[in-house]
């Protein structure tokens, strides 16, 4: 174990005092976080609404609120005579108009008329949103006038007639049923991988964040296996094989070193996006357990890749290549469902797919079900796999005079 | 400490690298190898440490084959690769700590093999400085006392010297040569005849894989005879007067080196008059004449009828 220790302690005192690393594994990843994800996040892609309440009433103000509780969705309280204006600046994308008397119709049983403007060069997807919110807003509508229509008759049925306070709020707790129905019924978009689908608990900003951290393990652990080849070249790997330690030790200390760098570098991102762009990326047992699979099989493709070339640029060439083309097809930077066909049946071969589906998989609380064990399944198979190549070949490979 | 190999050879693939080598180290030895560039001389020293399987052949330590048990091999050898096997970004002491404890020293025991070790190379006032910013002499000086770190009873070093300033090449001599009379057995490999000369009792010549020569200096040195070889500066070289040098049967092996033509000869005076009459009929008067007395460089040249250096390819 004193070896162990001895090339753990050596590698990362090296590790360290090389400047470049700092560059590459530290400034370089938050630079990514800040500007890919980060500046994006602040300038808000979803749906803003300005609401124009102008009925004022515990109803108007409930819809708002339901409102805002929708994801992807904003809402600003604007003024009659600035909407117009907000419109056509395209400063929000829907205005919805409150009127007054609005919340009197509604109790008495007559049909509400509201408005619903929406911006004129609103984009394709928010177009799309905002009639998806429409259609919200005309459920919770309909369930608020059914509750009314059922109180009411209850009470008609025992004494007199129901207080308006009563009535507004059989309203309100009918519209939130219906909010928390649609919750429940969420759509299942996304298809995965593995052809499953799958609902998308994950953010698109932390399904970035992970994109990214998956492609910088990429990168580092490649950068750093480079080191086996300044070891090959200087004959010091040589001279580690002449001497009384196991062969197998020697690798397994070398893997060891380059998998926790592996982590170090994930462990970057993971503080970098929650603590500089406030995005919090889930990290459980599952989530370890998929991320120390990946970086495993990253480790192995690294030590393979390691014996097949001659010189450190053509290593990290190798690994550059193999980060960013593996990071593009398994929707690190964007859904796989965009691209063409044959591009997404080539995400079952990459080892990023894998982890980001059982990332997904893990947050949308499936737990320890079958989505999440095939991604760990696979990328076990990935890691042992690789792993094993390069271990094997590490251990023929001749020694270079 | 008794090394013997018997019968090493090895190829890469259709290129002989070794052929048939057989060697001995006794205890307390100093076995020079001695050959050109491409000889063969590290592709022997691997063999010989376990690093590369011979084709054919064994290597044993004290009746131990390397094939059957390895592990004695490499507890018992120190090696010193020909290229500087150092971590570049760690320093003096940090390397030899970490040698020490691949060598499975820990303890008491590594703290005082890295201090005997700094102090052997003459680095204890750079203990705390990266090895990258050390010049190359400090980088061989300490290359050869990492392979020292754990006291081994066979230290075999593959060029030791290449490529550095004399002093440091004069220290690392007469450590090595210390060691030796320590007790320490040594194997010496290297393209400078000074060196082994220096340091070995005796010598293995090695040239295109095959072993030309084996056996005490003084043996191998008398394999020339009692030739001298004699050095004429000239101005210039052309290839007739080179040739008409070599009508004359009594200059054995003339060749040219640069601006200088060697030949060998049994007896010098006659001989150099000879040459330098020759020479003036192609209109060439040397500037500088020098007679080395017989040596393991002349050695090899009447074995090969080539120089052990060619001319400018040293580093
Ligand atoms: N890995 C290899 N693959 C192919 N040929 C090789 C390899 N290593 C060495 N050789 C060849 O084998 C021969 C012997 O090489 P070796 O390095 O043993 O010589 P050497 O005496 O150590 O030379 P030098 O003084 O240059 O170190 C050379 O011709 C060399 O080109
Ligand atoms: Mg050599």
């Amino acid at each position: 174990m004193m070896v162990l220790g001895g090339i753990l302690s050596g590698f990362l005192r090296g590790l360290v005092r090389n400047r470049s690393n700092l560059l590459w594994m530290v400034l370089l990843p938050l630079v990514f976080l800040l500007v890919f994800i980060g500046i994006p996040e602040r300038s808000f892609h979803g749906t803003l609404v300005g609401v124009v309440d102008q009925d004022h009433t515990p109803v108007s103000g409930a819809i708002a609120q339901q409102l805002a509780r929708l994801p992807d969705t904003r809402v600003q309280a604007v003024n009659a005579g600035d909407a117009r204006h907000l419109l056509q600046t395209s400063q929000v994308t829907v205005i919805l108009t409150l009127p007054p008397g609005m919340t009197q119709r509604a109790l008495a049983g007559q049909p509400l008329r509201l408005g619903w403007d929406v911006a004129p060069d609103a984009g394709a997807a928010s177009g799309a949103d905002s009639s998806q919110l429409a259609l919200d807003l005309r459920a919770w509508l309909t369930a608020g006038e059914t509750a009314v229509r059922a109180a009411t008759q209850q009470h008609t049925t025992a004494a007199g007639g129901p207080a308006a306070e009563r009535l507004q709020q059989a309203f309100v707790q009918g519209m939130a049923r219906a909010a928390a129905t649609g919750t429940v019924l969420q759509p299942i978009t996304r298809l995965t991988v593995s052809g499953q689908a799958q609902t998308t608990d994950i953010s698109d900003a932390q399904r970035a964040v992970i994109g990214l951290g998956l492609m910088f393990i990429v990168f580092t652990v490649f950068g750093s296996t480079g080191h086996l080849l300044q070891l090959f070249a200087s004959g010091s790997w040589d001279r580690l094989l002449a001497s009384p330690t196991p062969r197998w030790l020697l690798i397994t200390s070398y893997a060891l070193c380059f998998f926790i760098v592996g982590w170090l570098q994930y462990a970057i991102l993971y503080a970098g996006a929650r603590w500089l762009i406030g995005v919090a990326v889930p990290l459980g047992a599952m989530q370890v357990l998929i991320l120390t699979l990946f970086i495993l099989a990253i480790c192995g493709l690294a030590l393979c890749v390691s014996t097949l070339v001659r010189s450190v640029e053509l290593h990290m060439a190798a690994g550059s290549f193999i980060a960013v083309a593996t990071s593009m097809l398994s929707g690190a930077y964007w859904p796989v469902d965009i691209e063409p066909g044959w591009m997404q049946h080539l995400a079952w071969f990459m080892p990023q797919s894998w982890a980001l589906q059982g990332f997904r998989a893990a947050a949308a609380g499936l737990g320890f079900t079958s989505a999440v064990w095939l991604s760990v399944g696979v990328l076990a198979v990935f890691a042992l796999a690789f792993f094993a190549a390069g271990v094997l070949r590490l251990s023929v490979s001749r020694t270079r005079i | 400490m008794v090394l013997e190999a018997r019968s090493l050879s090895k190829s890469y693939g259709n290129k002989r690298a070794v052929e048939d080598v057989s060697l001995t180290a006794e205890p307390g030895d100093a076995l020079g190898l001695l050959g050109p560039n491409g000889a063969g001389k590290s592709t022997t020293i691997l063999m010989l440490v376990g690093l590369l399987e011979p084709d054919e052949g064994d290597v044993w330590l004290d009746g131990r084959s390397i094939r059957q048990d390895p592990r004695y091999f490499r507890q018992h050898i120190g090696l010193v690769p020909q290229r500087i096997a150092l971590y570049e970004r760690l320093t003096a002491e940090e390397n030899l700590r970490f040698w020490g404890r691949v060598y499975g020293l820990t303890g008491k025991a590594l703290a005082a093999q890295v201090e005997w070790c700094l102090e052997l190379a003459g680095l204890t006032e750079h203990r705390r400085e990266r090895v990258a910013h050390f010049s190359a002499g400090m980088q061989r000086r300490l290359n050869v006392a990492v392979g020292l770190v754990h006291r081994p009873k066979l230290l075999i070093m593959d060029e030791p010297t290449v490529g550095i300033d004399p002093q440091s090449r004069g220290h690392i001599l007469d450590t090595v040569r210390r060691l030796n009379a320590e007790g320490m057995t040594v194997l010496y490999t290297s393209h400078y005849m000074e060196e082994v000369e220096y340091l070995c009792r005796r010598v293995a010549i090695l040239d295109h894989g095959q072993v030309i020569a084996y056996g005490s200096i003084d043996d191998v040195r008398r394999l020339a005879g009692a030739l001298s070889t004699v050095r004429l500066t000239l101005p210039e070289v052309p290839e007739d007067a080179l040739a008409a040098l070599r009508q004359n049967l009594t200059l054995r092996n003339v060749v040219a080196d640069g601006n200088t033509v060697l030949f060998q000869t049994q007896e010098a005076g006659p001989a150099i008059a000879r040459a330098v009459q020759v020479l003036a009929d192609h209109g060439l008067h040397p500037a500088r004449i020098d007679v080395d007395e017989p040596n393991l460089e002349a050695a090899f040249l009447h074995l090969t009828g080539r120089r052990l250096r060619d001319g400018g390819e040293e580093a």
